[in-house]
């Protein structure tokens, strides 16, 4: 394929990550700096060094080319867009080869109490994200080459490409390896190796999602286009399985935290320490899953918006519901998990009288709560019934898990009769979670028929 | 502004948005830009698209000017 549109377009994006990945390189050149009280060497920023240079080669490239050309015409646009082809790679070899470099030459893994891969990562986590959006932006994918193919040569491409990643991924593992055993390198393989391995599979993970969420968009608009609507987009089941999942590890991880807490003198305090470190991460990665909650609550609206057009105005205010829901719950898990344990420690020195109305706030939302949460899959049952989906009652069996996992442990004692609830907690979470799945996978895969083929104006 | 004339050619041509595209060698998106008129095509692309559909270039992309 030799689009001249796409050639075009990606030449903007490659010039605004180019710009960007110079900003960044800089400010974390300049962060460390202040961290480390002096400026950095290779071995303690050797990526941003390397990723420095090169872009901003680039951009001094690019403006050479831009004075060269007294009026921009095609041929200045051909070489802007080979210059930032050929310096985009590179910049991406030279990034990886100077990480590399930096964590075999390294004798710690935390530079100044920061992660060594934190730069690298975030480096390809962004490329990833602006890439994705600029890409979005000039009407292009992100898999643009492969995006058109048949599905099964489309899941084949990206495999390779996947393949790829990992292999660039065992052979730096390797090169770690002979150089470790020529006793070149300090000795710290398997930490280095795990480093490598953890950025690879951050990298796959994020390729994969991206390429599933494309493939996705791409068929759902091809389909519009001939006639035949998607009610509601397939990423919204490809979220709720990426959230669904994680709430089913959250449930039932904090299930045996809190029995933990109950037995904590039959358990180590190691265990203990363990399953405290657990627990906070993934209360933090509940902050992460907001946002992917936010993007499934706005994917729902613009596939309704599409299939049913008619109804701006209610699915405006069904949205602003869902949102608002999460908007609470984000209140409720930043004051657990930041602004409730201070004020215990604080409550040694003042009177518990002074926090009486925040505390009596915090059960009035938790109640707003509980009845959002039966709120929202009622109103979509109303919403989807009255336009005679067979899916809708599936809804209120929703509700009615809700109000089971919600009642029946008030009147299980926790303490008395742990394994029971225990029990309890596996079979309702797992019950919630695989109706969640069947349910989102009936309504991604409901079709809306709707002409949308304007007047043709037949040439002779 | 809407290309019809070409949407209108290639229909009567019998291709889907996918063939025109790949007989020319561009993406799908880019035939569905310049149907939609959110595309300015180059010449040289003008004229493939003109050679696949037996068209001319007055019948695909001649305006008339209204002010005229």
């Amino acid at each position: 394929m030799n689009d001249e549109r796409i050639d075009a377009k990606l030449s903007i994006i490659k010039k605004r990550i180019t710009i960007l990945w110079t900003i960044i390189a800089m400010l974390s050149i300049a962060f460390k700096w202040l961290l480390i009280g002096h400026f950095p060497n290779f071995s303690e920023a050797g990526a941003e060094f390397g990723v420095f240079i090169f872009s901003f080669i680039a951009i001094i490239n690019h403006l050479i080319v831009g004075f060269s050309y007294e009026t921009p015409d095609e041929r200045m646009e051909k070489s802007i867009h080979n210059l930032y082809k050929s310096f985009f790679i590179l910049t991406i070899v030279i990034a990886l080869a100077s990480y590399l470099w930096q964590i075999v030459h390294s004798q710690n893994n935390l530079i100044t109490g920061l992660p060594i891969n934190l730069y690298i990562n975030l480096f390809f986590s962004l490329t990833f994200l602006f890439y994705y959006i600029y890409a979005r932006r000039q009407g292009i994918y992100f898999n643009y080459r492969i995006i058109e193919k048949t599905t099964k040569a489309f899941i084949k491409s990206v495999f390779l490409n996947i393949i790829s990643i990992l292999s660039v991924g065992v052979l730096s593992a390797l090169l770690v390896i002979s150089l470790d055993a020529l006793q070149y390198i300090p000795h710290q393989e398997i930490a280095t190796i795990v480093i490598i391995f953890l950025s690879c599979f951050i990298i796959v993970f994020e390729y994969l999602f991206l390429s599933i969420y494309e493939r996705n968009h791409a068929t759902e608009a091809l389909n519009h286009e001939n006639g035949k609507t998607v009610l509601i987009s397939r990423n919204a089941f490809l979220l709720t399985v990426m959230i669904g999942l994680f709430n089913l590890v959250f449930t039932v991880f904090n299930s045996h935290y809190y029995a933990s807490l109950i037995d904590y003198q039959d358990l180590s305090g190691l265990t203990i320490n363990v399953m405290h470190s657990i627990h906070l991460l993934l209360i933090y990665a509940n902050f992460d899953f907001s946002f992917l909650k936010i993007l499934f609550i706005i994917i729902v609206f613009l596939s309704l918006k599409r299939s049913h057009p008619e109804d701006k105005k209610i699915l405006k205010m069904i949205s602003f519901l869902q949102l608002f829901f999460v908007f609470l719950f984000f209140i409720q898990l930043f004051y657990m998990t930041f602004i409730h344990p201070l004020l215990f420690l604080r409550l040694s020195q003042q009177s518990t009288d002074a926090i009486q109305p925040l505390l009596q706030m915090v059960t009035i939302v938790s109640f707003v709560i509980v009845i959002l949460s039966f709120s929202v899959p009622l109103v979509l049952f109303f919403y989807f019934s009255k336009r005679k989906y067979s899916f809708a009652p599936l809804f209120l069996v929703q509700i009615g898990l809700s109000i089971i996992s919600i009642v029946v442990p008030v009147f299980i004692n926790r303490t008395l009769h742990i394994n029971l609830y225990m029990i309890f907690i596996y079979v309702s979470s797992i019950l919630y979670f695989s109706f969640t799945i069947i349910l989102w996978n009936r309504v991604t895969k409901t079709y809306r028929y709707i002409m949308n083929e304007p007047e043709l104006i037949i040439i002779k | 502004m809407t290309n019809l004339k070409m949407k209108s050619s290639r229909v009567a041509k019998g291709y889907s948005q996918e063939t025109l595209a790949k007989r020319i060698g561009v993406s799908r998106q880019t035939i569905i830009l310049i149907e939609q008129g959110q595309y300015n095509p180059s010449l040289n692309l003008c004229l493939l698209i003109c050679h696949q559909l037996d068209k001319t270039l007055n019948d695909l992309f001649w305006e008339e000017n209204s002010n005229e």
